[in-house]
């Protein structure tokens, strides 16, 4: 198989695009589809200061890299979850690529460790507050990465979410027919209230195997074991049923979500309508200020509940 | 003792001995061939496979989905038509990932 571009050796085929690459006119096309997700969705601009979620994943590691490449202000934040060995090895991985790759580039690596603050790895704290331990984990990203890009002042906040996530995912919502969550699917998410960072996810049009491959081609060490917690989750399911999908009929998967999203255009979400919604429902945490639809937010209650339980 | 000093004595008489001439019975012969090694993972091991084989052909045996996986030769990423020979050393990496459904953009 020969590169579409420049006919030489190629190292990947890409089925739905009917395209094979070699390793440098890949390296081209991922970073154009970033490029054009960034410019499509209007997530940020060059003088924008970007916290980058990193968990030492293949995708959250190839996005630091492909906006460092692409010459943007990408600083990044590692929560350290306190799943044993996994998140051992994961700080690692963030560590030696902040250390190897992005220091050179002038940027940062800000860390936060779960069992530090709570006194418990996110196992303890799931069991704790009678809640799976996906979902508790979470919480705490979520309320810990919005936390950091508010209080360092960065604009904007980027997620490794990739083509087979946002398309795993919305064939969760819809089996299930949570419309709630559809609203919040999309790519780009404005800072709908004070105390919300604007959230975007650049890797939406590349897939998980596009992205592995990325990784791979560019020598990034991420960690390939599977999170022990994530076994046998519901995601990981869909995700399989639309590989199988994928490989009997390529595009599927991109035809399923982006023909979501041009449908969601069409219909309504314009960041006025999801800014009213969000004021309508949202305000601030009782006790840490971060917007939430109850009195006191859950990362908070959840904390709370920990002190009290857990010996310090 | 006395098996040493023939040993000694005799050596050529006892490499020409007929049964060194016959050739090897098959399970021999094929326990010395160097088969493809082919590591996977989830959970990590490796798998003897016999070659020539095509990429696609390889992962259609271990029943495993394209779209899943990336096949790595040595440290080259390789293409599903690229032919794998008896010892070369491969590596099928799950391309997967994930947990929760709802790390999403919501409030908490």
């Amino acid at each position: 198989m020969n590169c579409t571009k420049c006919k030489t050796k190629a190292v990947i085929g890409l089925p739905r695009h009917n395209a094979a690459f070699c390793r440098g006119c890949f390296n081209g096309f991922v970073h154009d589809q970033v490029a054009r997700a960034i410019k499509s969705e209007w997530m940020f601009g060059k003088e924008d200061r970007i916290l980058v979620a990193v968990s030492g994943g293949k995708d959250s590691l190839a996005l630091w890299d492909i906006l460092l490449k692409l010459g943007y202000r990408a600083d990044a934040l590692y929560v350290n979850l306190g799943i044993g060995a996994y998140s051992v090895q994961s700080h690692a991985k963030v560590t030696k690529f902040a250390e190897v790759v992005a220091v050179s580039h002038g940027a940062t690596l800000h860390l936060h460790t779960v069992e530090q603050e709570a006194g418990a790895g996110i196992k303890e704290l799931a069991q704790l507050i009678h809640r799976p331990t996906c979902s508790t984990c979470g919480t705490i990203k979520r309320y810990q990465f919005n936390r950091v890009a508010i209080e360092q002042h960065y604009d904007v906040m980027a997620t490794g979410h990739n083509l087979d996530d946002e398309a795993a995912r919305l064939l969760g919502n819809v089996l299930h027919w949570q419309e709630e969550y559809l609203d919040k699917q999309g790519p780009s998410l404005p800072a709908s209230v004070e105390g919300f960072a604007k959230k975007v996810k650049p890797l939406y049009r590349l897939s998980e195997r596009e992205l592995a491959a990325y990784a791979v081609l560019n020598r990034i060490d991420y960690i390939v074991e599977e999170c022990p917690m994530a076994k046998g989750s519901k995601m990981l399911q869909y995700k399989e049923v639309l590989n199988r999908l994928e490989t009997e009929s390529p595009g599927t998967k991109q035809t399923f979500y982006w023909g979501f999203l041009e449908k969601q255009s069409k219909k309504q979400p314009t960041a006025a309508t999801m800014t009213e919604k969000d004021r309508a429902v949202l305000h601030p945490c009782t006790s840490c200020s971060q917007p939430t639809t109850a009195e006191v937010c859950s990362y908070c209650k959840m904390m709370a509940r920990a002190k009290t339980v857990v010996p310090r | 003792m006395r098996l040493l000093s023939r040993a000694r004595t005799k050596p050529t008489e006892f490499f020409r001995h007929p049964w060194m001439t016959r050739p090897l019975p098959p399970a021999c012969t094929e326990a010395y061939d160097p088969l493809m090694q082919v590591q996977l993972s989830h959970p990590a091991r490796t798998v003897e496979v016999k070659g020539p084989k095509k990429v696609k052909e390889l992962l259609r045996e271990l029943n495993l989905v394209v779209e899943a996986h990336l096949v790595i030769k040595g440290d080259d990423l390789v293409t599903e038509d690229e032919m794998l020979n008896d010892g070369d050393q491969i590596e099928i990496r799950p391309v997967i990932s994930g947990g929760s459904p709802h790390f999403t953009f919501h409030a908490s």
